[in-house]
């Protein structure tokens, strides 16, 4: 008997939203996992469709929402949930929320699950996932789990416990392409492959040094980011795997991006709304994910080329007449990958960064001078740097050579906009790059700002 | 005043490939750029595991933090230049190791898995490699003093981020950098933090150390300097307002007791 767990459940979250005690994402899961612990298992043990669990340090969210909307698309019920309950709590609250009152079951067809990479262990356990799709294993906020070798060992525990369910991985990250190496899972990869998109050299290590299966030194053909590249290992032999759903000829552009998609039986150019080669990536990933769901391939298409980007990613904003792009920045890959969308137009730039420090953001911030500021050519560029961290931020720039006084520094994120929105030339754009509470003081600060805009023209549209 | 103009130095990069976890690359940014300011030109030697490199002459040795399979895959080929790597350090070469590249700098390195990595023996210190994980900002007073001159400098405040499980007992031979005044350091209780064996500074401070420490930069600049021409005499200064003003906020950072919330947040 599940029902009370779910009823419990679900007056939580109403009460908990009529107090508005927070947004309601956990208590509810705390409590019908306290009246029935298997309450996700049996909830997801009910959906014809089953569960498909994303995870990986980047993409997550991105992939999820590409997939989610591809599968709504072709008519599926989607069980989803968000980048701020993807922690058990967070999930088991998802479910009941989507759970019917009465009977238990949930309203859908299939989930799609953007997991925590510590938490996919205690996910996959007892739901026997149909997908388990790892986008990659990056260097992010590591003060919360050591390394990379400590989350990839996560998520592999986390597949041992799901022996059945089709692996979709990135053939470009040895390290999730070791996830694939000696487990029963049936495997699909996917990868891009376009020299051209390799990253200029700057003489950085990249922070993948070894192979996944024997510890040997790993040699790059070439790298795209981080440690993602065609890469081959020089003691083993073991070398990137052909991808079943591969990207060539990728066309980059500051808010969009193209490739051909090239799969055993077809070629189709995919245009994406979005920009960045690792949204191609992503892409890439929710593809294989669709179509290993059972979708069909026009279908998926599609709704890639309609996509829009989940709230925060990448967001526009109106600043007093400059448009102002936000973009999520969290760690030295994602950084890379925003910032080298900005600058893949040609001409001057206006660029904010902000950098906070708060337990969301990570406390260290010395992932900063991981970020490959050097194999960038910012001459042109102007910036201005904010959040409590902004001074480290300056240094960061300062050493890689950009002037100081192209360099402004404020500490609040959303005087930082206001700086950056100034100095944008008329009708041209600026980009904001943030961490992820800076990203939300950016946004408190201006979308009333908006709204106030909005009300008074209606107002002046009634005078006139 | 001494011109530096015309002055080179020669850096040693100790397994680029490997060992720089946590930004330990600005450490090497702000040595050479801080050279670059000041008319020394620097040529950077990578060491990389299995190729050959030639470390004479190498005035500045500069390695960084790894993974603990990082850190096994380099320590065996470190063992085969420990002794190169001693006698450059015995000759009065500056070095600045890291965390990872602190514990190998040692005498021996014990992984929580039971693992024992001889170390090159630079310092007298022995590290257990612990289940807690010492995670958060830190900043100590430290005292530095060239080998060979005259007077140690007035005390040096160091701020960095620490995260490291491996607790590191100094023998007699060898001494702290600094005393801890907010953070765990090498005990992780508290005490003191880090090792100077002549003109050679092993620490778990990254951040990463140099850049928000200039002071700390420019002391093994002359170290280094020293070691090449002999006797140095001042560097002209540098504007330094911003990375101060970095220093000190991280130092602010360092009250704000941020390590019990991220720990409670990698338990969930």
């Amino acid at each position: 008997m599940r029902d009370p767990a779910i009823l419990a459940g679900k007056a939580v979250s109403a009460l908990s939203r009529l107090l508005r005690r927070g947004s309601g994402l956990t208590y509810p899961g705390v409590i019908a996992e306290r009246l029935h612990p298997s309450i996700i298992a049996d909830l997801c043990a009910d959906l014809p469709g089953g569960a498909i669990v994303v995870t990986g340090t980047n993409g997550k969210t991105t992939t999820a929402k590409m997939l989610g909307d591809a599968l709504v698309a072709s008519g599926r019920r989607v069980v989803r949930n968000d980048s701020g309950s993807n922690l058990r709590q967070g999930i088991a609250s998802t479910l009941v929320r989507a759970a019917r009152p009465f009977g238990g079951q949930l309203a859908g067809d299939v989930a799609v699950l953007e997991v925590d990479e510590a938490t996919v262990p205690k996910i996959t356990a007892g739901i026997a996932p149909r997908i388990v799709c790892v986008t990659n294993i990056l260097r992010d906020q590591l003060d919360r789990y050591g390394d990379l070798d400590t989350t990839a060992a996560m998520i592999a525990e986390g597949i041992a416990e799901a022996p059945d369910a089709t692996l979709v991985l990135n053939s470009d990250d040895p390290i999730v392409a070791g996830l694939g190496q000696g487990v029963p899972n049936p495997t699909v990869h996917y990868g891009v492959d376009d020299p051209r998109r390799a990253r200029s050299a700057s003489g950085r290590g990249s922070d993948s040094a070894h192979c996944p299966v024997c510890a040997g030194t790993l040699d790059y053909d070439h790298v795209y980011y981080g440690h993602l590249g065609s890469w081959e290992c020089t003691d083993c032999g073991l070398a990137r795997p052909s991808a079943d759903f591969l990207a060539r000829n990728v066309e980059l552009h500051a808010e969009r991006s193209s490739f051909t998609l090239v799969t055993a039986s077809d070629k189709i150019r995919v245009d994406l709304p979005v920009g960045g080669l690792h949204n191609v990536y992503n892409a890439l990933a929710a593809y294989a994910c669709a179509i290993v769901a059972g979708l069909d391939g026009p279908d998926a298409i599609a709704a890639l080329h309609g996509f829009m980007p989940a709230f925060g990613r990448t967001e526009e904003l109106d600043v007093g007449g400059t448009r102002v792009l936000l973009m999520l920045a969290k760690n030295p890959s994602g950084a890379e990958q925003s910032l080298a969308s900005v600058l893949a137009d040609e001409g001057p730039r206006v660029i904010g960064l902000a950098l906070n420090d708060n337990a969301a953001d990570g406390t260290d911030v010395s992932w900063i001078w991981d970020v490959d500021f050097e194999s960038f050519d910012l001459t042109e560029c102007t910036f201005v740097v904010s959040g409590s961290r902004a001074e480290d931020l300056g240094v960061r720039l300062k050493y890689a050579g950009v002037d100081e006084r192209r360099l402004t520094v404020v500490h609040d994120p959303a005087d930082g906009v206001a700086k950056l929105a100034a100095a944008a030339s008329p009708g041209g754009g600026a980009y904001v790059l943030a961490t992820y509470t800076a990203m939300l003081e950016i946004r408190g600060a201006l979308t009333p700002a908006k709204d106030r805009f909005a009300r008074l023209g209606t107002r002046l549209k009634g005078h006139a | 005043m001494h011109r530096t103009e015309n002055r080179m130095l020669r850096i040693a990069h100790l397994y680029p490939e490997a060992m720089d976890l946590y930004g330990d690359i600005g450490n090497l940014l702000a040595l050479r750029r801080r050279c670059d300011w000041r008319g020394i030109a620097t040529d950077v030697v990578e060491v990389r595991v299995g190729q050959t490199a030639r470390l004479d002459g190498v005035d500045l040795v500069v390695m960084g933090g790894g993974q603990d399979t990082a850190q096994s895959y380099v320590a065996d080929d470190l063992l085969d230049r420990g002794d190169e790597l001693r006698a450059l350090v015995d000759d009065g070469a500056a070095a600045l190791v890291v965390c990872g590249g602190f514990q190998l700098f040692g005498t021996s390195y014990t992984t929580a898995g039971g693992e024992v990595m001889p170390g090159i023996r630079v310092f007298d210190a022995r590290t257990l490699g612990g289940s807690t994980r010492l995670i958060g900002n830190i900043t100590e007073q430290a005292t530095l003093q060239r080998e060979g001159a005259a007077h140690a400098q007035p005390p040096l405040r160091l701020v960095g981020f620490e995260n490291h499980s491996g607790v590191t007992r100094l023998g007699p031979g060898t001494r702290p950098l600094g005393r801890v005044i907010k953070g765990a350091g090498n005990l992780g209780d508290g005490s003191v933090e880090g090792a100077v064996y002549r003109n050679a500074i092993g620490t778990y401070l990254h951040g990463p150390l140099l850049p928000k420490n200039p002071r700390l930069a420019d002391h093994l600049i002359i170290c280094a300097l020293a070691h090449h021409y002999g006797e140095v005499g001042p560097l002209s200064s540098l504007d330094d307002v911003l990375e101060m003003e970095a220093h000190r906020v991280a130092v602010a950072r360092c009250d704000d007791g941020l390590v019990a919330d991220v720990l409670e947040r990698a338990a969930g």
